[in-house]
């Protein structure tokens, strides 16, 4: 009786520090977007420049890793995040950062998340964002535009990111 | 077991993506400012030093004290935007002329910055005296953007009142 007591225990032991690739399929959300219009008071006196550097709020986006199947989310697992924009209307001078400002919350039981936590310039290659294990919830993103100027012609631009998240 | 899993994580790629948009838009912008301050100028025609002598216009007859600064933001599809000049308040006394001329652009602005026109006399309808502004910013504060020469002219010695002084108000406008 105590040796099958053992191997249940054996297994819960493995699963929650290793996760069967077949177990479960991960997957990332993203919730919230940023539309930032620069305010008519920017410039306080004719004859300056835009201030040039606007962000958003701290947790403008939350992203969230999980695994799809509830169970699986109990796993342990790596990931890593990279990031990406995908310019449709865009302008070359307007520099867009991203930064993560917080941990975000664990699904069940503590991992680890790493990086991400210093501006980092979007391009139109991955990059990578930040990395962790275990699934975990609404991991605060802030934005951050730069190198704004009234030689750049007033319209509105538009970019997608694009988040990839990818098991280790 | 283990050979199971190792081939399951070689078979399989897991990765997955989600996305969303950023908007950012700049507004248009059109601000003009007189510097260094708005406050009154005074021209003043020189006396005859000597009976028989004529009026003159002195260095007393002539400021060029004032700049202007302005801040520009357009849309791509606007034409480029103009600097008018034009007598709101008051009116010039008789026999006399108000003339004014910006001069080129000089500063630590950027952009596509305006042309002056040139020497204007100054009337109750608006003229320009800078065209041709896109988005550009001139820097702010004296020294920065296109000096202004405010300068009396005698255009009928007939008309001239002596001890005709009067206060005139000059409205600058930047418009599209």
């Amino acid at each position: 009786m105590q040796k099958i007591y053992f191997k249940y225990l054996l297994l819960f032991i493995l699963l929650f520090y290793f996760k069967p690739i077949s177990f479960g399929q991960i997957q990332i959300n993203l919730t919230g977007a940023w539309d930032f219009t620069i305010p008519n008071n920017d410039i306080f006196e004719a004859g300056l420049d835009f201030s040039g550097t606007y962000s958003s709020n701290a947790n403008e986006v939350t992203v969230s890793i999980t695994q799809q199947g509830f169970f699986a989310n109990f796993f342990n697992y790596n990931w890593r995040v990279d990031i990406r924009k995908l310019d449709i209307d865009w302008h070359s001078d307007i520099q867009l950062y991203a930064r993560r400002t917080g941990n975000g919350n664990p699904f069940f039981l503590y991992g680890n998340i790493i990086g991400g936590t210093s501006y980092q310039q979007l391009t139109t290659s991955n990059q990578i964002f930040f990395s962790g294990n275990r699934s975990r919830l609404d991991i605060p993103i802030q934005y951050e535009i730069r190198n704004v100027s009234v030689l750049i012609p007033a319209k509105t631009y538009e970019t997608t990111i694009i988040y990839t998240v990818t098991e280790l | 077991m283990a050979f199971c899993f190792i081939n399951l994580t070689i078979s399989q790629a897991q990765v997955d993506q989600d996305q969303h948009d950023v908007m950012f838009t700049i507004p248009e912008i059109a601000l003009l400012d007189i510097e260094p301050t708005s406050s009154t100028i005074t021209l003043t025609l020189e006396a005859p030093i000597a009976g028989g002598a004529p009026v003159t216009v002195s260095t007393d007859g002539t400021d060029n004290s004032k700049w202007l600064n302005y801040s520009s933001s357009v849309s791509p599809s606007a034409t480029t935007r103009n600097i008018s000049a034009h007598i709101t308040s008051g009116s010039v006394p008789s026999g006399i002329s108000l003339k004014l001329q910006a001069s080129a652009y000089t500063g630590i602005g950027a952009g596509v910055l305006g042309t002056p026109i040139g020497l204007i006399t100054l009337n109750n309808s608006p003229q320009n005296i800078i065209t041709g502004i896109g988005g550009a910013y001139t820097g702010d504060g004296s020294t920065n953007g296109h000096q202004l020469t405010f300068t009396l002219s005698l255009e009928n010695y007939g008309l001239l009142d002596n001890d005709n002084s009067t206060t005139i108000e000059v409205t600058f406008t930047i418009t599209d």
